[in-house]
């Protein structure tokens, strides 16, 4: 608790966010083999306190700025020998904001993250597509060497 | 004059709608609903002492912000029996370094009033945050203007503080109000002249709930002011405390 205090009184506070990984698994073929990736997704909150000027006829208040940014591991196994692993992150795939002094339980994140759980995947899905290209030319550069090597 | 007021609302609801339009690029959207024991602007109840519900949302995008609230008057004394009103802003926060300046634009639409009532202000202030604490001063100009008899000013300071790590906000404010008068129905907005308001109170947080509780004042002698305005409604322009309920979205 007193950690949080600290972090709220700088300007913005960055929370991880209750880790549910999500995965994907996927088999790209390839003339070096069958490449193996395996994709883990996390999520990260970034808060920031700020205060708000009121809607026509309510006063200014506290308000938190909030943000959940997607991590995307991937480790994948290119024919017998090479390992390729990348890490790509998307910022603000969902944002909004809540009444109130910045707790992610009290400011109800949680519970917004829960329930676009779907965008999330399917922000994750599109970062496992537009990879596929990349481990395409791994794979390739690496076949290229063994043919070399 | 009526003119204007119609133009000035049919402006901000035409700048709002079109603020809506580009939803896609919207930076945020914040909307709830709320239900008050008494609908109390700058110290003076504006339904009658009754409760009051309202409905409200904000978009915001690149800088600038566009509102609507709708807030039940329940025939406002105030406000020529009006049943409703709605505000209609239009805003625009600057960053200067630590200070946050505000700009903006607000209609006041009524609905079912005897007559026209609506009004527009120009305001303007700056925020200042320190950790959990924010400072802040903003005026509000009405210019002269029939349905308000004249022209209107408040003057507002406020201080709103956070409890790090607990849901609960405290918030205090003091206000002054002045303008000219030139017919009743300044007593609108200031029931017997020039008055300073007050209010204290403390929100506690669970979204999408909100709870609230204030103590708001002004320095009117109620008691022993008497005034011609029928709009002046001086038994709901003294000292109260509410409490509200909102549900954000």
């Amino acid at each position: 608790m007193k950690t949080f205090a600290f972090a709220g009184i700088a300007a913005g506070l960055v929370l991880s966010a209750p880790a549910q990984a999500m995965e994907h698994k996927a088999v790209i073929e390839h003339p070096v083999g069958p490449i193996a990736a395996d994709y883990t997704g996390a999520t990260r909150v970034e808060m920031q306190q700020i205060g708000t000027a009121g809607v026509g006829g309510r006063p200014s208040s506290l308000r938190c700025q909030w943000s959940v940014s997607l991590s995307v591991e991937r480790h994948a196994q290119v024919g017998a020998s090479l390992q390729a692993k990348r890490s790509m992150t998307r910022d603000d795939v969902i944002k909004g904001t809540s009444p109130g002094w910045c707790s992610e339980r009290g400011s109800g994140i949680d519970q917004i993250v829960e329930a676009r759980r779907d965008e999330l995947r399917s922000a994750m899905m599109a970062m496992v597509a537009q990879d596929r290209d990349v481990i395409l030319v791994e794979a390739d550069s690496a076949h290229a060497k063994q043919r070399v090597g | 004059m009526t003119g204007i007021d119609r133009s000035l609302g049919a402006a901000l609801i035409g700048a709002i709608a079109v603020s809506l339009a580009p939803q896609v690029q919207a930076q945020s959207v914040d909307a709830g609903v709320e239900a008050t024991t008494d609908e109390v602007r700058r110290g003076l109840s504006w339904s009658d002492g009754e409760v009051s519900g309202s409905a409200d949302a904000r978009v915001g995008f690149g800088g600038l912000d566009a509102s609507l609230r709708l807030a039940m008057l329940r025939k406002s004394d105030r406000h020529a029996n009006a049943d409703a009103v709605a505000d209609l802003a239009l805003g625009k926060d600057w960053e200067a370094g630590a200070f946050t300046l505000r700009t903006e634009a607000i209609g006041h639409v009524f609905t079912n009033a005897d007559s026209n009532m609506n009004y527009g202000e120009l305001g303007l202030g700056a925020r200042y945050s320190i950790g959990p604490l924010q400072v802040g001063g903003m005026a509000w100009y009405a210019p002269k203007q029939d349905n308000i008899g004249g022209d209107n000013l408040h003057l507002r300071a406020t201080a709103d503080a956070g409890l790090p790590g607990f849901p609960v906000s405290v918030f205090a404010a003091l206000g002054y109000t002045t303008g000219d008068t030139q017919d009743s129905r300044s007593a609108r907005l200031r029931p017997a002249g020039d008055y300073t308001d007050w209010k204290v109170g403390a929100e506690f947080n669970q979204f999408p709930f909100t709870l609230g509780i204030e103590y708001v004042g002004t320095d009117i002698d109620t008691d022993n002011t008497v005034s011609v305005s029928p709009f002046a409604d001086l038994k709901h322009a003294g000292d109260r405390v509410l409490a509200l309920v909102r549900m954000s979205f």
